[in-house]
Order: structure tokens, then sequence, then C-alpha cells
């Protein structure tokens, strides 16, 4: 059995001596303090990211709040807004109305004046017409040309009591 | 055919003599050499980059630094981080050197009684001296069973003392031994896949490498074990009870 040779144990000993102090030396002073660096900075990395996430997530919520009162806001203004319109309208309508009616009215009593002006323009032409029939008729019944002042007089007279 | 033991064979590679000691350079200190060139080597490249997002070599060092920084946050407490790179350094050699093992043609210092023995012993002397630079002469007291009734010291303490002093033996026995025997093991059924042929071979073909499977668990496992039982006795000398 090579292991209980004690002529190769001066050689194993020395060399496993040799080799485990320099693989100690290499991690002690090397990869152990740079591997423990790394996994600190990650650390303190990942830190500062959940605190700058949570900075953000609350910053967030501050500007989603602000977003729904402003919306809130907004929401009634429009209402206000579209109430005034509709009273503006409303108002504009009636005086739209107002106007119309007195427009109509007057209209009519236009339509009236002229009318009762037309009457009595027609009246006034038959009445010179008539008397002129009158006179012709008066003419020819006794053959003597009346005083159209007379004529008149008795036409004005008869139409007067027609009327 | 050769013998399952010629495995464990020391080859002289460099012949060196100094002082009429033969410490010449053989396949033992070769794999020991390659031991520290990827333990120390690669661990520190690995490490070097130091990227936030680690690749695949520095993720291994990581795991391998949480591991051990864990196994002694739960063995000694926080005051073990002093003894951090010592047991990495321990854990590291054994779990290479053991794994180095593994492959074909290739030799496994851990098989050596010497070497494991010395490993073992080196910590006994430390953790030793330990126990007498923390506590002084009231180190003896571990030797007392605390609660154990006076007339039953004769008989405990001699107990306590053999079992303490029979430490470094544990130690480098149950290392020296796993490696002899699973390689043994794995030698002997290799020589039945040639004796049985092509007829039968691939039975024992079949069994070797479920085994090569079992005896990688071994390495990583054993290279634990020494590396769990040595923060141990830290703890103990420490704390004595």
């Amino acid at each position: 059995m090579p292991q209980l040779d004690p002529a190769t144990y001066a050689s194993q000993v020395f060399w496993l001596v040799v080799s485990f102090v320099v693989l100690a030396l290499i991690l002690w002073r090397i990869a152990l303090p740079r591997i423990s660096n790394t996994l600190e900075n990650r650390q303190q990395r990942i830190d500062s990211d959940i605190a700058r996430a949570e900075e953000i997530a609350a910053e967030a919520d501050g500007v989603l709040s602000a977003y729904e009162e402003e919306l809130a806001k907004a929401r009634s203004n429009a209402q206000e807004e579209l109430h005034k319109a509709a009273e503006a309208v409303m108002a504009e309508a009636e005086q739209h109305y107002a106007s119309l009616t007195e427009k109509l009215a007057a209209d009519s009593d236009a339509a009236h004046q002229r009318i009762d002006g037309a009457r009595t323009e027609a009246i006034a032409g038959i009445s010179g017409m008539v008397e002129d029939i009158a006179r012709q008729a008066v003419e020819r019944l006794v053959d003597t040309s009346p005083e159209p002042a007379s004529v008149s007089s008795a036409v004005n007279a008869a139409l007067e009591g027609r009327t | 055919m050769a013998s399952p033991l010629e495995q464990f064979e020391i080859k002289t590679i460099i012949p060196i003599e100094i002082g009429g000691v033969d410490i010449s350079f053989t396949n033992s200190s070769l794999m020991m050499a390659i031991t520290v060139l990827i333990g120390g080597g690669v661990v520190a490249l690995a490490a070097s980059r130091g990227a936030i997002v680690p690749g695949r070599f520095q993720s291994i060092a990581e795991m391998l630094y949480e591991f051990i920084a864990g196994l002694i946050r739960e063995t000694i407490g926080a005051e073990g981080r002093r003894y951090f790179p010592i047991i990495f350094t321990l854990f590291m050699f054994i779990l290479i050197g053991n794994m180095l093992g593994m492959i074909p043609y290739s030799f496994t210092f851990t098989s050596h009684i010497i070497v494991t023995f010395v490993m073992a012993f080196t910590v006994f002397i430390g953790v030793t001296v330990l126990g007498f630079a923390r506590h002084g002469l009231h180190f003896f007291s571990f030797f007392i069973p605390p609660g154990a009734p006076l007339y039953m010291w004769p008989l405990l303490i001699p107990i306590e003392i053999i079992s303490y002093l029979s430490r470094p033996i544990s130690l480098s026995v149950r290392l020296f031994a796993n490696m002899l025997a699973g390689h043994t093991m794995l030698k002997v059924i290799a020589g039945f896949v040639f004796a049985l042929g092509a007829l039968a071979g691939w039975l024992p073909l079949l069994l070797i490498t479920a085994l090569t499977g079992l005896e990688i668990l071994i390495a990583f496992l054993q290279a634990y074990v020494f590396a769990i039982l040595t923060c141990l006795y830290i703890k103990d000398a420490l704390e004595l009870h």
C-alpha cells in the first residue's frame, strides 16, 4: 500500500505545506477581498435601487392624486361651463323671441294702418266716382249741371250714413 | 492486471533532495499545484471583474464564498468571520483535490493518510492553541462534562481527553479512508468490466457509472465535512461548552 511508505512522506508534507500556504495567501489576500467587495457593492446597489424605487413610487402616487384632483376640478368646471352656456342660449332665445314678437306686433300695426289708409283712400275714390255718377245722373234727369259742392256734400252725407 | 492500489503510487517527476531529505516534485505535488492554480487562479480571476451582475465563473466563486460564509455563521457565529480565509482555503483545497482525483488517470492527493493527517493535525494544534490563548488554563475545564457529578469525574475526564486527542485521527482518517475506498472500489469494478468482457461487462460498467456520480458527491461531502468539523472545533475552543 503506497500510503504506508514513509519514504514519500517528506516530499508530500513539503509540497502540501507549500501549496496550501500559496493557496491560502492567494485566497486571503486577493480573491476573498474581491468577492466580498463585489458582494458589498451589489448589496449597496440593491439597497439604493430599492430606496430609489420607493421614492419614485411615492412620487407616482403624488402625481396620481394630483391628476385625480385636477380631473375632478376640470369636471366640475366643465359642468359649470355647460350650465352657463345653456343659460346663455336660453336667454338669447328668449330675447330673440321677444324681439320677434315685438317686430311682428309692429308689422301687424303697420299693416293695419296701411289697410286703414287704403280703405279711406278707397272710400275717397269712391266718393269722387259717386259724385261724377251723381252729377251725370242729375244732368240726364233734369238737364242741369248741379253745383259740384252741393253734389259732394250730398254724396258725403249719403256715404257717411253707410260707413 | 494491475493492482487497484497502483493508482495511489507516488511517482517522482522532478527529483529534489535537500539536506538528505527527499522532497521530489511528484504526481501528488503536481495535483497540489494544479489545485492551487484552479483554486487561487480561477477564483481570483472570476472575482476580479467584480460585476454587479455576475457571469458564470463569478457566480461559482460567489456561491462558494457565501456557502462557506453561511457555514461559519451557522456554526461559529459572528465571531467566526476571522477564521473565514483559513476555512475557505481548507475547503477549496480538499474540494478541488478530491474533484481532480475523479478525473481518470489523475491522482488524488487526499487519498494519502499523511496529507490528510498533516491537515487535521494542524487544525488540531491551531484549535488547541486558540483555546489556550482565549481561556488560559481554564481551557482544561473543557474536559469536565458540564453537570456531571463529582464522583463521575475520574471516569469522564479520561474519556473526554481521549475523545479530544482522537479528533485529528478521526478527521484525517475519515477523509483518507473515503477517498481510498471510493477509488479502490471504482478500480476493482472497472477490472470486472474487462474480466467479463463484451458479454456481461456492461453490467459493472453501469454500476461504475452510477458509482462515479456517488464518488463526486462524496468528494464534495468530505470537503464539506472537513470544513464543518473545523468550524465546530473552533467553536468549542472559543466557547468551551
